[in-house]
């Protein structure tokens, strides 16, 4: 049913923004972390969205029954700007001058990613809330 | 949900083979009253269990997300619907003709 497709490409696109979400609350929690497994500060984290447009994924879909014209997450990727250099001597992490390292997370910039996923989490609803009721508005048909 | 299947055993057709000639309108076991209806629960109950292994899923913990939750309910609400809707219809026809006059 056609509906529920245009309901399915909604899901995925808030099943999209939830892991953005996902991924902005670590940005926001590791915002001073100078320390990671791999060494050295936090690193900022993005996301990477593909729409399933291209020919291959077009052709497995329909072969699967999936509905064309999704979103999905396929990377997550670091943010390779250079770290924030803060002069802190009392730092246990700082250099030989009294610089520490620390997240190249910009705390006001991940406010406003943040905004932008909730914001397109709505509108993903919103389309949703917009198919079921024209779904409903369907089955009024000669009532 | 499958709308071709409601339309395949639609009552409306036997209606229309049944007006022409009364020799074309075999008895057939497939498409009556109660294969129309049947067919269209069925469809309600896929849409159904899948609303209620997501919520299960959900209750346990195993990682559901709310909104697929919430889709698959919408999804089961909406096939209900349709489902009372093509049960009128039919209940609708079927009175129609009990009440014709022989």
């Amino acid at each position: 049913m056609d509906f529920f497709g245009s309901m399915d490409i909604s899901a995925s696109g808030l099943e999209a923004q939830r892991i953005r979400m996902n991924v902005i609350a670590g940005n926001l929690a590791n915002a001073g972390a100078t320390r990671t497994e791999k060494g050295g500060p936090y690193r900022r984290k993005d996301v990477v969205f593909e729409s399933s447009s291209t020919e291959f994924s077009k052709a497995l879909e329909t072969a699967s029954g999936k509905q064309q014209g999704s979103v999905k997450v396929v990377d997550i990727v670091e943010d390779n700007t250079p770290f924030r250099k803060v002069y802190d001597p009392g730092h246990p992490d700082a250099d030989k001058e009294g610089y520490v390292s620390m997240p190249n997370v910009s705390v006001p910039n991940e406010m406003v990613n943040l905004i932008s996923a909730t914001r397109s989490y709505q509108a993903n609803i919103t389309a949703v809330n917009a198919a079921k009721s024209m779904a409903a508005k369907a089955l009024e048909i000669g009532r | 949900m499958d709308l071709r299947g409601i339309g395949s055993t639609s009552y409306l057709s036997n209606l229309e083979s049944a007006g022409k000639t009364a020799e074309t309108s075999k008895p057939q076991g497939k498409d009556g009253f109660k294969d129309a209806l049947l067919d269209s629960i069925k469809s309600v109950e896929a849409a159904r269990s899948e609303a209620d292994e997501s919520v299960a899923r959900m209750a346990l913990g195993k990682g559901e997300d709310i909104h697929k939750v919430m889709i698959a309910l919408e999804k089961a609400d909406i096939s209900f619907q349709l489902m009372v809707q093509v049960r009128n219809k039919v209940v609708g026809a079927y009175e129609e003709i009990m009440r014709m006059g022989v």
